[in-house]
């Protein structure tokens, strides 16, 4: 709301520069709104937190009272953080393991879209090559193809080439789809970079080769910075491809292994989200320490009108 | 250049040191435990074998939807190892993979035994293949599972009642836990959250086809008949399943049923009467007790397993036993070695301690196996009842062992989706069973 | 390796067909290409080739829950998708306003999108569990009413995955739009204040005309990347009760490997083409068009 002052506006609106409204209203108007204001952003708050401190609060549970469904529990214990971070449950056996794959898949997918990516969108974009915007396009095209709809024949696939239950199969999973969106972002955000750079290093004798690692990488680096969080964690998250790809213990990655929680006898909830808030905490912390990145990364090519 | 060069190189040498070699005599695809001693057990028994044997085995384990997927995919690419046992085989794959004539016939590993093996076994193994259309011997049963019922005596007693009360037949024995022992546990708790019975209601477990199949038998219904023809077209068959699908969900309607019942999964029904939210619940198998064998209290103390009540006319009521088959495949390169991997494995030595280390959750289906001591333990109250159920009460297989195609319709649970028909959408049994029928005919033929 | 190959035709005299550019042009995009080909164009092929069996289709449309399924796909995308879009438009708004703690509370607005499903949507999962849930237990504790069956009824369970999507996806779009409006120049606003516009016609005459193509961009973008929603359905009620809240994305996973039936399974996501193929080609004449500036 915007506090009107009479004298500003009392001339394009003579109708109602008659009625004369104390400044006590305008304030009292001013608080009602500021406090619906304040109000709207508490509800915003327990919206986003209720579940999230659920998970906090499971996780503190133990176990005995996984069924209390308290809103605190009775008898707060870090228990469970200690079952899961020395693996002293039959289903945690492997969880320093399963832990290492999801990270090698992560890092491994952010390394394969930024390479295949940051050398595309530079061939196409920079190097103007020739059929560029057919790839580009066709690019585009995979990114909109929905994952779960080529899961199927992509299983079927990865089993003929006898990458099934490799990490390097969800790797590659996972690489195909953030790749297209990483060329597409990386010559949204090129686009402002001016094509003078290059120019200029070549008439200095660069090779294209030289351009791209000297001129071409340093002037993407925030767009590379928001891709590369983005594949990592992308792939971090997955749950349906890692889960279709990866079927013995050993090859789990932490997603997959939370998932054979649900079809057990016990169901010992609180270790799942004590195993849940450990796998949390590096993309959480990820995405706050780069978030200045991932906005205008992410936004560059959507926000262009 | 050279960091792609390497990292496709990279990724061929993990792809190539990733992929399993099949270089062994023989390869063995076995079902992974519930408990680790199971577990240890086999390799226990497969490092005798190779001792004895001079052959290499090379086995692995899956988990129990793993087994079957991997044994689909390699049919598919026409490479199957050359045995494999999934707890599941027998419920969704065994009949169908024997009349595509995809099963080798083993008729030379049970035969020799079969004197010693209970004929519910044999009746689940004597299997049609589609290519001879004659019936032979096409799988190996190793153990088996039925349906028992398992109670909180403890809270029972608490609510000043006794497990003496409870009528002998069917329908008193569902309605006693519901208006007699419901709410007086209600009150002995002070808790709304208690159950009467702990019946699985869910298209997405299997515990429900086993519990409808009980009440199937309550009803002297069959789907189908000795050789496998269908029987639904008849109208006492259509009788029988209205009343059992009526008598299934009478509970859940009486409000006598965790609500959530809709939605459990496999274990489900484990969870919630373990933490007591219901404290009756028919479980097809020991699991229950079998989780809690540590605790020595609850185990021996509170809970109990009981019988499956009588039949509305009090005759007692046919288990309907799930034999767990391992199999070996026609076109696997070792037969003859796993053939005598299996002789090997089913002896009372080497099978028994196996079964005893899943804590009587499998139970034999060798008497040879059943006459040794640890099945006869007097003072282990459920497995007293577990090995009375097994001997002295009649038995039938499940219907699908006659007739593969019935596997679809357990696939896809319609019998679930029947009871969701009943207790979600308020449907009457008759129309769900309509359905139902439908559905059996369309996917299994007339 | 490549490089020896490179230093031959630099040297040659003009006129020939193969420059610098266009030579390392085309290595650097050869693993680009390579990945399309493996992992998309076989894929998809294959997955054209599977579905092509008509008695797939048959096999599908005789399954009683098919039409429930698609039912359910469209009331996501149609109820679901676009309230999700309404208030990441109203929120947008509000988070692009000028307060010293709006900053914090967006911090921390983006955390369902940026904590992973699994654990989260397994929380609402036991928070909405009609025994011993948290949800529930609140209620009943403090108002002394017994909350409904979340995930038991049907429609309330369908309606608690579409609140569980919203509750992932929306700080997303929403920080989306909030960067189209932070691009709208200011002097834009004063001018309008200046005339006397109301915050209402601010927005019509000043935001809607210059985030509407986001806006118009984000919905369609956000409908086709829901149509392959698989998590919010599956980890919630699994699909469940009795198979009543199925998408089409989870229902071709079940065929393929619940039910061991590939065909089908491609088949079912085939049906969902006629709603993803117009999305598809209006989006990429939109995007299009903004590639070839």
């Amino acid at each position: 709301m915007i506090a009107r002052s009479p004298a500003i506006h009392g001339d394009s609106n003579s109708a109602r520069s008659s009625t004369i409204r104390s400044g006590a209203f305008y304030a009292g108007r001013r608080v009602l709104s500021e406090g619906t204001f304040v109000l709207f952003g508490v509800v915003i708050l327990i919206w986003t937190l209720l579940p999230l401190y659920h998970m906090v609060m499971l996780s503190l549970t133990p176990l005995s009272d996984s069924f209390a469904g308290r809103f605190w529990p009775d008898n707060p214990t870090l228990e469970n953080f200690r079952i899961v971070l020395t693996e002293d449950h039959f289903f945690l056996q492997d969880f320093w393991l399963q832990l290492w794959n999801s990270i090698f898949v992560a890092i491994a997918t952010m390394v394969m879209v930024l390479v295949v990516a940051s050398l595309a969108s530079f061939a196409i974009g920079r190097l103007k090559l020739r059929y560029g915007h057919v790839i580009s396009n066709t690019a585009l095209l995979t990114y909109l193809i929905p994952a779960a709809f080529v899961a199927i024949p992509f299983y079927v696939v990865m089993s003929d080439y006898g990458l099934i239950n490799t990490l390097w199969a969800l790797v590659f999973a996972m690489s195909t789809f953030a790749i297209p969106y990483a060329i597409w972002v990386l010559r949204q955000y090129s686009e402002s970079v001016p094509f003078e750079l290059d120019e200029a290093a070549k008439v200095d004798g660069a090779t294209p080769l030289q351009i791209f690692y000297l001129v071409y990488i340093p002037l993407l680096r925030p767009a590379l910075i928001a891709i590369g969080t983005y594949a990592l964690l992308l792939a971090w998250n997955e749950y349906l491809y890692a889960f279709l790809l990866l079927s013995t213990e050993k090859q789990h990655t932490i997603p997959v292994a939370m998932g054979y929680f649900l079809v057990t006898d016990d169901a010992p909830w609180t270790l799942l989200m004590a195993t849940a808030i450990i796998y949390s905490l590096p993309p959480a912390a990820l995405y706050y320490a780069v978030r200045k990145y991932m906005v205008s990364g992410l936004t560059a090519g959507a926000t262009k009108a | 250049m050279p960091r792609l060069a390497r990292a496709v190189s990279a990724a061929t040498f993990f792809c190539a040191i990733s992929t399993p070699a099949f270089a062994a005599d023989l390869v063995v695809w076995w079902n992974k435990s519930y408990y680790p001693e199971e577990d240890e057990q086999f390799d226990k028994t497969v490092a005798a074998f190779e001792a004895e044997s001079g052959l290499d085995v090379e086995y692995v384990y899956y988990t129990n939807e793993d087994v079957p997927r991997k044994v689909l995919a390699a049919l598919t690419a026409g490479d199957p190892p050359d045995l494999a046992y999934g707890f599941l085989f027998d419920l969704s794959h065994t009949s169908r993979w024997a009349y595509d004539g995809v099963l080798a016939d083993v008729s030379d590993v049970v035969e020799p035994i079969q004197e010693h093996l209970l004929p519910t076994a044999i009746q689940a193994v004597t299997l049609l293949n589609g290519q001879t259309n004659e019936r032979s011997i096409y799988a190996i049963p190793v153990a088996q599972q039925i349906e028992h019922i398992h109670v909180w005596k403890s809270m029972i007693e608490d609510a000043g009642l006794s497990l003496d009360d409870v009528p002998g037949t069917w329908n008193e024995w569902w309605d006693w836990w519901c208006s007699t022992a419901q709410p007086a546990v209600r009150e002995a708790t002070g808790d709304r959250q208690k159950y009467g019975v702990g019946q699985p209601m869910s298209s997405a477990a299997s515990d429900t086809v086993f519990a409808y199949m009980m009440f199937l038998n309550a009803f002297d219904t069959k789907l189908v008949d000795d050789e496998g023809n269908l029987l639904v077209d008849q109208p006492e068959t259509r009788e029988g399943m209205i009343k059992a699908l009526e008598s299934y969900t009478k509970p859940y309607l009486d409000g006598c049923v965790p609500p959530g019942a809709v939605n459990w999964q496999d274990g489900d029904n484990n969870v919630n009467f373990k933490s007591q939210i219901s404290f009756m619940v028919p479980n097809p198998s020991l699991s229950i007790p079998a989780s809690e064998y540590a605790e020595k209290d609850r185990y021996m103390n509170q809970m109990v397993t009981m019988e499956w009540p009588d039949k509305p006319d009090g005759s007692p009521i046919e288990y309907v036993a799930s034999i767990k088959t391992a199999v070996i495949f026609e076109d696997a390169q070792n037969k003859e070695a796993a053939k005598e991997f299996m002789r090997f494995y089913l002896e009372p030595e080497n099978l028994g301690p196996q079964l005893e280390g899943s804590l009587a959750r499998w139970f034999p289906v060798d008497q040879r196996i059943i006459d040794m001591p640890f099945w006869h333990e007097k003072d282990d109250p459920h497995r007293v009842v577990e090995v009375q159920q097994y001997t002295e009460r009649p038995q039938t297989v499940w219907p699908h062992y006659l007739n593969y195609k019935l596997i679809d319709i357990n696939a896809e649970n319609a019998y679930g989706k029947a009871v969701g028909r009943v207790v979600l959408e308020d449907w009457s049994a008759e129309d769900a069973v309509d359905e139902l029928i439908a559905r059996i005919k369309q996917v299994a033929g007339s | 390796m490549a490089v020896t190959v490179l230093s031959l035709p630099s040297r040659r005299v003009s006129g020939t067909r193969w420059s610098p550019e266009m030579v390392w042009g085309t290595i650097f995009v050869i693993p680009y290409v390579m990945v399309f080909l493996v992992l998309v164009v076989w894929p998809v092929a294959y997955g054209v080739w599977l579905g092509s069996s008509p008695a797939s289709y048959r096999t599908l449309f005789s399954d009683p829950i098919y039409l429930e399924t698609v039912w359910n796909t469209v009331i996501f995308l149609g109820v679901g998708i676009n309230l999700k879009m309404f208030l990441a438009l109203l929120l947008s708004g509000y988070f692009a306003s000028v307060r010293p703690w709006i900053r914090w509370l967006s911090v921390i607005f983006i955390l369902p999108w940026a904590v992973p499903s699994i654990p989260t949507i397994f929380s609402f999962r036991w928070m909405l569990n009609s025994e011993w849930g948290m949800f529930n237990n609140l209620l009943w504790s403090l108002f002394g009413i017994e909350g409904p069956w979340w995930l038991v009824k049907p429609d309330l369970a369908f309606g608690s995955v579409i609140f569980v999507h919203i509750w992932k996806y929306l700080p997303f779009w929403t920080l989306i739009l909030l960067a189209g409006r932070m691009a709208i120049p200011t002097d834009l606003y004063e001018a309008a204040k200046i005339d006397g516009a109301s915050p209402l016609q601010q927005f019509w005459y000043v935001t809607w005309p210059q985030l509407k193509n986001l806006y118009i961009t984000s919905l369609l973008l956000s409908t086709i990347w829901s149509l392959g929603d698989f998590n919010s359905v599956y980890l919630l009620t699994g699909g469940g009760p009795a198979d009543k809240t199925h998408v089409l994305a989870t229902l071709g996973i079940r065929y393929a490997f619940n039910l061991q039936q590939l065909g089908t399974g491609v088949a079912t996501v085939m049906t969902a083409l006629p709603i993803l193929v117009p999305l598809v080609i209006l989006l990429l004449r939109r995007l299009g068009r903004r590639v070839e500036t």
